[in-house]
């Protein structure tokens, strides 16, 4: 009866955490809302969705691997390579038809993945590492490419641009694209047999193991689904701007850490999960629109993105007896 | 018998990654003899001195088995903070102090967040290098901090050269070499680290707060990022609150093939210092062969992941029993 009461308290407490960021959320968006009316306007709120789009998608897919109790530090790489091939493939004609050329590179991407878990996972390399390497690898074949300026090619297919900067009706093609991707994972994570083991591989390796798991078959899917995600998030985001940056991954990618990291504190704190990081990378567009559309100085977006991060985790870190998932480092 | 065996070839292994930096200086001075010359010699030097620096940091936290992801803030905050400062005109060395003691802080911060507050090591810091970019950020505008009033003080760390020959950060960095060398390798309070980084449990039994481990190396990783920092202002006799932006990536390539040395399989100190040579003769070797960057990011990357590959592997037949 006394442990009862004392896990209903502690659930209690972790009640109000649960929605932290889905008030912080509100809060923001009230608080820009008062300070520039102008930024309650539906085309603005469309366009926070759409901002969040990128690193949503990118978080989402750096979270499945974050899921299995592992690290891919090469997503803002695989964007950018998954991007710069499409881009190329499209610009030099070997490719004329566009869907055909988003599955190819997807397909790349998938391989990029397969190569994470070759190392990270089959000889087990801390993939934090692994990633971070091949990622530098993927790096030089994007700066292949590329040649180290920002690829653009007039002949690129009008479907390039509609991805990215198109609207059905009043929504932007991006944000409809980013909700459809993100209930989809909802649906693999939450509602499937394999998102379950995806899950329990993360919760406790071992036991699964007993269970007859297998863990590695399980870590290798998760890799792939996140170089996939990562990959159209770069497709996503090279469709933006139109045309394709060397830094167009790695700038997105610290935000859409941070999304998948703060996410854990949502809903069920402590694990990673697909609302979280949907409502932690709406929390970010909203910081990074809002400071534009005050015009406040660009730092007090890192500083604020810092403060909420620490503030999030920490709380959890302190009210959660079991701890927090860390990184696998050696 | 089998024992002397193996232990044998582990002290070959052990050393391979000096003998592959020897092979690779070899290699490069055949291809293009210039590689050789005593300018190039002091440019390669002189170039690993900003991230050997900051890799003995970061360094110490990874032996106690945490990482501090804001080592390239740190940097660029140490850099930042001397040059704003220097260019107010205040005393150089009031506002090299006062630098080293705000990355003090900042260490001290990262180590209450994860070791008091129990925030994972990895968010923790990145969570801090957030805020640091934006500080940075603030007190530079976001731009290039230049000043011509700040004087030949400014440049002296960077580029003076003792007798015209050995730079003045190269004796900074065997100072600061030999005494964490010192430290790690000698000292019973070092030694702490390594302990703690193996098992931070069993640690508990036998005495050693690791927490408080932790600490210190949180702490002096971020004072030696700072430096680092400093001293990489002062050879661009500039700074900029991006700086740091590569700076981690470098540092675990450095520290991951630090760990094939000496001490197999574990973040230690002499191999750091020699995985950032090797590191450095091979970005040079690169430039001077005329290799295109594309390849030489992927020389890059493929000498760390052969790295890292081989410490796993390394580690696992370490592991096996004999």
């Amino acid at each position: 009866m006394a442990g009862r009461t004392k896990s209903i308290s502690t659930k209690k407490g972790e009640a109000v955490t649960k929605y932290f960021l889905l008030i912080a959320d509100v809060v923001l968006i009230a608080f820009f809302g008062i300070m520039r009316p102008g930024f309650l306007q539906v085309g603005n709120l469309l366009d926070i969705l759409s901002t969040a789009a990128l690193v949503g998608t990118m978080g989402l897919g750096a979270s499945i691997v974050m899921t299995v109790g592992e690290m891919n530090f090469g997503v803002g790489a695989e964007a950018t390579l998954t991007a710069a091939m499409l881009g190329w493939i499209l610009g030099k004609g070997n490719v004329s038809v566009y869907i055909i050329g988003v599955l190819l590179v997807l397909l790349m991407a998938a391989l990029v993945g397969v190569i994470d878990s070759c190392f990270g996972v089959i000889i087990g390399v801390p993939a934090f590492i692994a990633t971070l390497a091949i990622s530098k690898i993927n790096d030089g074949f994007v700066n292949l490419l590329t040649e180290g300026k920002t690829m653009f090619y007039s002949n690129w297919p009008p479907a390039f641009k509609w991805l990215g900067q198109g609207y059905i009706g009043p929504i932007p093609v991006l944000a409809l694209i980013f909700v459809i991707i993100a209930l989809l994972l909802w649906f693999l994570m939450d509602k499937t047999r394999l998102g379950a083991h995806i899950q329990a591989v993360g919760n406790n390796k071992n036991c699964c193991k007993q269970v007859g798991i297998n863990v590695t078959k399980i870590k290798i899917i998760a890799f792939i689904i996140c170089s996939l995600v990562c990959g159209f998030a770069g497709i996503m985001a090279s469709s933006k701007t139109s045309n394709v940056m060397n830094t167009l991954g790695s700038g997105i990618m610290m935000d859409a850490m941070a999304s998948a990291m703060l996410g854990a504190t949502f809903l069920r704190p402590g694990r990673y999960n697909v609302q979280g990081t949907v409502v932690a990378a709406v929390l970010t567009a909203i910081i990074s629109n809002g400071i534009t559309f005050c015009a406040y100085p660009d730092y007090v977006q890192n500083i604020v993105n810092g403060i909420i991060l620490l503030l999030a985790v920490g709380y959890i870190a302190m009210t959660r007896k079991e701890g927090l998932p860390s990184v696998k480092m050696g | 018998m089998e024992n002397v065996k193996a232990k044998k070839s582990i002290n070959i292994t052990s050393y391979a990654l000096l003998i592959f930096t020897i092979v690779i200086s070899i290699v490069f001075t055949i291809l293009q003899p210039a590689f050789i010359g005593v300018g190039n010699v002091m440019n390669i030097v002189s170039s690993t001195v900003v991230l050997c620096i900051a890799s003995l940091g970061l360094s110490l936290v990874m032996i106690t088995g945490e990482i501090d992801f804001a080592c390239g803030s740190e940097l660029a905050a140490g850099a930042c903070i001397l040059a704003v400062l220097a260019k107010a005109g205040v005393n150089y060395f009031v506002a090299l102090i006062a630098g080293l003691a705000f990355c003090a802080i900042v260490g001290c911060i990262n180590g209450i967040l994860h070791t008091r507050i129990g925030i994972p090591g990895f968010i923790a810091t990145m969570g801090v290098s957030f805020i640091l970019d934006g500080l940075n950020k603030m007190i530079t505008g976001s731009s290039r901090v230049f000043s011509s009033s700040w004087g030949k003080i400014f440049v002296a760390i960077g580029q003076k050269r003792i007798g015209g020959v050995v730079p003045v950060s190269v004796i900074i960095l065997v100072v600061v070499a030999v005494v964490i060398l010192i430290y790690t390798e000698g000292m019973t309070s070092g030694r702490k680290l390594y302990a703690v980084g193996s098992n931070s449990e069993s640690c508990k039994y036998v005495g050693i707060d690791a927490r408080k481990e932790k600490m210190k190396a949180f702490i002096i990783s971020a004072v030696l990022c700072g430096l680092a920092g400093m001293i990489n202002a002062s050879q661009l006799n500039a700074a900029s609150p991006y700086l740091g932006e590569t700076t981690l990536v470098n540092l675990l390539t450095m520290l991951m093939l630090g760990a094939t040395f000496y001490r197999v399989g574990v973040f230690n100190v002499p191999g750091t210092i020699v995985g950032a040579l090797l590191v450095n003769i091979i970005n040079n070797g690169m430039v001077l062969i005329g290799a295109k960057t594309w390849q030489q990011y992927l020389v890059q990357g493929l000498v760390m992941l052969v790295a890292v590959t081989l410490v796993t592997l390394l580690k696992l037949k370490a592991k096996k029993p004999a």
